[in-house]
C-alpha cells in the first residue's frame, strides 16, 4: 500500500509540474511577442528571448497561488497572499506585466474556489496543459511571420514544440493515473506493470516527438516571411543595430566588430567533429540497443508480482500455445482457387449472421448450428472444399 | 517549416497507425482461461479458481479487464473484485507484456452445494495510450461440484442403526444353503445334513457349516425436494446431507441402494434418480449427483416418483421436511406390508409438537432431526 502511495504521490508531483510549466510556458510566449513587438518599435530595450526566458519564471508565482487558493480557508488570507505572489512575480518577471497577469490568475482562482462551494469540483485551466493552447504558438508564428520578427518565431516554435510535449506528456500521465486512482481499491491490480508498460508507451512517444522536432526548433532561422497582399515589406531594425560609423573612428569600430564577428583563427577540423559526432550517435544507438535488449531479457524472466505468477512466453510454449489457439488457416487474399471461393463464401455467410467468431474445435454442422444458418448447397460445397482431396470444381465455386 | 510540418504529420500517422494495429490485431494471440483447479469440494469448504492470460504476441497490454460471474454460492474470500447479487460477479485487471503468461490463482469458499460452471468471460483491453477499449468475449468451459457436508455421525446414528438392524435380522432369516459361510462347532438343534464331515475328521471335533445370506439388500431412499421459502429450502439442504450422510454409511455397509428424488437434475434436466449404486467405489459418483439435485416448486409428489415395485425385501427411507398426512399416507401405502423408515428434518425446537400433529403409520417409524 505504501508502495502504490508513492508511486501515486511520484505521478502526482509530475502532473503538478507540469500544470505549472504550462502556465510559464504560455506567459512566457505572450510576454516573448509583446516585447518583441514594443522592442521593434523601440519601445523597450528587453528582447523577446529574456522576455519570454523570466516570463517562464511566471510558473512559480502560478504554483504558488494554486497552494495559497487551497491551505488558506480564510479570503482575507488569500488576498493578502495574492498580493505577496504579485510582487514576486513582478520581481521575477521584470515588469509589470507579471504582476497585472498574476493579479488576473489570483482573481480567477478565487472565482472558481467560490464556485467550488457551490458546484463541487472546478478544475482550472491554469492547472493543465490543453491542446488549444497551441493555438497561441501558432498566433505568435504569424504574428512573427507578417511582423518579421525573427526572434519571436524561433521563440514560437520552440515553445510550442515543447508545450506540445508537455501535453502529450500531461496527457499521458493524466490517464495512467485516472485509470490507477479508479480502481486503487481493486485487489491484486498490477500497478507497477501498469505504470511500467504504459509509462514506457507515453515516455518513448514523447522522446520520439522531441527527437524529431526539436531540431527543428533548434535550426530554424526564424526568416519565414508571409508577405500581405496589400502590406509593405517591413524591414526589421534591431534596435542595437550598430549605426553606420562614418570616419576612422567608425572603421575602426566596423573593424573591431567584424573582427568579433570573425572566425576564431584555428578551427578543429570538420572531419574530426564529424567523426566525434558519428562516434557518438552509434554509441548512443548502440547503447540504446543493449537497453532495450537487457529490457526484454529482464522479461524473460519468471517473476511473482502480488498473486500473480508472470511467465515469459518461450518458443516451446509459444508454439504449444499457437497450437492451442490455432484457428484454421483462412485462404489468403491471392488464392482464387475454387476451394478458396467457397471456402471465403461460407465464412462471410457465418460471420454476417454471427458477430462473434465461432470457436475453433466446431465442426461445420455445430457451426451453421450455433449460427442459425441452413444453406445445405453451401455446407456440402464447403465440406467439400475443406475436406474432400479433389475439392470443388470452377461451376461448383459459382 | 515543410520538414518540421511532415514530421508531425509522420508523427500522427504513426498514432493512428498504431491505433490502427491495436484495434485489428489486439486479441491476436491473446487467450483467457478459467477453471476450477479441483474437480470438487465439500460445503463450507474453501476452493480455488485459476485465471490464465496468454499474451502471445508482440503487442503489450497495458490494461487487461477479465469479468466473469457465477453462481452466488460460490463466494470470493472477502468479496474483493467481486459483487453478490443474482450471482458473484468477479472483475480482475491485468497488465500484459510482450508475450507473456500471467496465473492468478484465486480463492473461493463453497457456501452452498450444487453444480456450477463458468462458460463466459469477458476481455476489455485498452491500447498502449489508454485512448482506446476493445471488448470481446471467451467461451469458458469448467465445472465444479461442491458436495453436500457430512452430517455428524451421532445425528444420524438412529437412523442407520435401524435400517442396519432391519436389514440384518431379515438377512437371518433367509440363508442360502448353496453359500458358504464359514464353520462352527456343532450345537444342539443343528440339522446332521450341515455337519462338515471332513472338517469334523480334521479338528476331532463336530464341525457344521454356517450359511451366508444371498439376499439382496436394498434400501430405497426418497428425498423430497418441494422448496418452501427460506426455511424450508434450509430444511432440504438438510435433508439432503442427512441423505448423502446416510447413503455413504450405507454403501460402505455394503448395501445397494436406489436413491430417488422429485427435484431436477441440473445436468441432464430430468427427474433426478439413482436407480441403482453399490460399492465404496460409486460414493464419489453418488455425491456429485447429489450435488446436482435441484429443489424446485411444484413439484411431482416424491411418492410418485419413487419405484412402486420394488423387490418385498427392499426397505423404503423417505427424507421429507413436509408434515403432511397425505405424504405419510403415501409413503405407507409404498411400504405395504414391510417397514419404513421416515426421516423429518425440522427447525429448532419444532420436533414435539410436530410429533404430536403429525398422524403415525404402523407400518413407518419416524425419526425427527431438528436443524
Amino acid at each position: 500500500m505504501l508502495k502504490t502511495l508513492s508511486a501515486t504521490k511520484r505521478r502526482q508531483i509530475l502532473l503538478h509540474f507540469l500544470g505549472r510549466i504550462h502556465c510559464g510556458l504560455l506567459s512566457g510566449i505572450i510576454f516573448g511577442a509583446l516585447f518583441d513587438l514594443l522592442c521593434s518599435f523601440g519601445v523597450t530595450t528587453l528582447t523577446a528571448y529574456a522576455a519570454f526566458y523570466r516570463g517562464c519564471l511566471f510558473a512559480i508565482p502560478a504554483a504558488l497561488s494554486f497552494y495559497a487558493v487551497r491551505k488558506l480557508k480564510a479570503l482575507w488570507k488569500y488576498l493578502l497572499a495574492s498580493i505577496g505572489i504579485c510582487v514576486l512575480a513582478w520581481i521575477l518577471l521584470g515588469h509589470l506585466g507579471g504582476f497585472i497577469l498574476t493579479a488576473l490568475l489570483c482573481v480567477l482562482r478565487a472565482r472558481a474556489r467560490l464556485a467550488e462551494e457551490e458546484e463541487g469540483s472546478v478544475r482550472s485551466l491554469f492547472d493543465y496543459p490543453v491542446f488549444p493552447a497551441l493555438g497561441l504558438f501558432v498566433f505568435c508564428f504569424f504574428l512573427s511571420a507578417v511582423v518579421g520578427l525573427p526572434q519571436l518565431q524561433k521563440l514560437s516554435i520552440f515553445g510550442g514544440i515543447v508545450y506540445l510535449l508537455i501535453c502529450l506528456l500531461y496527457k499521458g500521465t493524466a490517464r495512467i493515473d485516472y485509470y490507477l486512482t479508479l480502481n486503487h481499491n481493486m485487489h491484486n491490480l498490477p500497478v507497477k506493470r501498469i505504470q511500467r508498460i504504459a509509462g514506457a508507451a507515453v515516455a518513448g512517444g514523447v522522446l520520439l516527438t522531441a527527437f524529431l522536432l526539436l531540431p527543428f526548433a533548434i535550426i530554424s532561422s526564424g526568416e519565414i516571411r508571409i508577405e500581405l497582399p496589400d502590406r509593405q515589406p517591413r524591414h526589421y531594425q534591431n534596435v542595437f543595430e550598430q549605426p553606420q560609423a562614418t570616419g576612422n573612428q567608425g572603421t575602426a569600430q566596423t573593424d573591431f566588430l567584424k573582427a568579433i564577428a570573425e572566425e576564431p583563427a584555428w578551427q578543429i577540423p570538420p572531419f574530426i567533429t564529424n567523426s566525434l559526432l558519428a562516434i557518438i550517435g552509434v554509441a548512443l544507438l548502440i547503447g540504446m540497443a543493449a537497453l532495450l535488449r537487457q529490457l526484454l531479457k529482464n522479461f524473460q524472466h519468471s517473476y511473482t508480482d502480488s498473486q500473480d505468477l508472470v511467465q515469459f512466453i518461450s518458443k516451446q510454449d509459444s508454439d504449444y500455445t499457437k497450437l492451442m489457439l490455432k484457428s484454421p488457416k483462412c485462404p489468403s487474399l491471392w488464392d482464387r482457387s475454387p476451394n478458396a471461393v467457397v471456402r471465403r463464401k461460407y465464412r462471410k455467410t457465418v460471420l454476417k449472421a454471427v458477430k462473434d467468431v465461432p470457436a475453433a474445435w466446431m465442426s461445420p454442422e455445430e457451426l451453421e448450428a450455433w449460427a442459425g444458418i441452413d444453406q445445405k448447397l453451401l455446407h456440402v460445397l464447403y465440406e467439400k472444399a475443406r475436406y474432400s482431396e479433389t475439392g470443388c470444381t470452377q461451376e461448383e465455386a459459382h | 517549416m515543410i520538414g518540421l510540418l511532415c514530421a508531425l504529420a509522420g508523427l500522427a500517422l504513426a498514432f493512428l497507425g498504431l491505433r490502427a494495429l491495436y484495434r485489428s490485431f489486439w486479441d491476436r494471440g491473446l487467450n483467457c482461461q478459467i477453471h476450477f483447479t479441483q474437480e470438487y469440494a465439500v460445503e463450507g469448504t474453501v476452493s480455488t479458481l485459476s485465471e490464465i492470460i496468454i499474451n502471445n504476441k508482440l503487442l503489450p497490454l497495458p490494461v487487461l479487464e477479465v469479468s466473469f460471474h457465477m453462481d452466488r454460492r460460490l463466494r470470493f474470500s472477502g468479496g474483493e473484485n467481486a459483487s453478490l447479487s443474482d450471482q458473484t460477479y468477479r472483475r480482475d485487471v491485468f497488465a500484459a507484456f510482450i508475450r507473456q503468461k500471467i496465473t492468478r490463482t484465486l480463492d473461493f469458499h463453497c457456501a452452498g452445494r450444487g453444480y456450477f460452471t463458468i462458460t463466459e468471460a469477458g476481455i476489455a483491453a485498452q491500447d498502449l495510450f489508454l485512448t482506446q477499449k476493445y471488448l470481446r468475449t471467451v467461451p469458458q468451459n469448467t465445472t465444479f461440484y461442491v458436495l453436500p457436508k457430512p452430517v455428524p455421525a451421532s445425528q444420524i446414528q438412529i437412523p442407520f442403526s435401524k435400517i442396519m438392524g432391519t436389514l440384518l435380522s431379515r438377512k437371518r432369516v433367509c440363508d442360502d444353503p448353496f453359500e458358504f459361510g464359514g464353520l462352527r462347532e456343532y450345537s444342539r438343534g443343528d440339522p446332521m445334513k450341515y455337519i462338515n464331515w471332513k472338517a469334523t475328521a480334521r479338528a476331532g471335533k463336530l464341525l457344521s457349516n454356517l450359511h451366508d445370506s444371498t439376499l439382496s439388500q436394498r434400501v430405497v431412499i426418497g428425498i423430497d425436494m418441494e422448496s418452501g421459502g427460506l426455511q424450508g429450502d434450509f430444511l432440504n439442504e438438510a435433508g439432503i446431507r442427512v441423505a448423502c450422510s446416510l447413503a455413504e454409511q450405507l454403501l460402505s455397509s455394503g448395501i445397494e441402494l436406489g436413491i430417488y428424488s422429485n427435484g431436477q437434475d441440473i445436468q441432464t434436466k430430468q427427474l433426478w434418480k439413482l436407480e441403482s449404486v453399490s460399492g465404496a467405489g460409486s460414493l464419489l459418483y453418488m455425491k456429485k449427483k447429489f450435488a446436482c439435485l435441484q429443489s424446485g416448486a411444484l413439484l411431482p409428489p416424491i411418492c410418485d416418483c419413487m419405484p412402486l415395485l420394488g423387490a418385498a425385501d427392499d426397505l423404503f427411507v423417505l427424507i421429507a421436511r413436509s408434515q403432511q398426512s397425505e405424504l405419510s399416507q403415501s409413503f405407507s401405502s409404498i411400504v405395504g406390508k414391510g417397514l419404513g423408515i421416515r426421516v423429518i428434518p425440522c427447525g429448532l425446537g419444532t420436533a414435539e409438537n410436530g410429533k404430536k400433529e403429525m398422524p403415525t403409520f404402523p407400518n413407518i417409524e419416524n425419526f425427527w432431526m431438528e436443524f
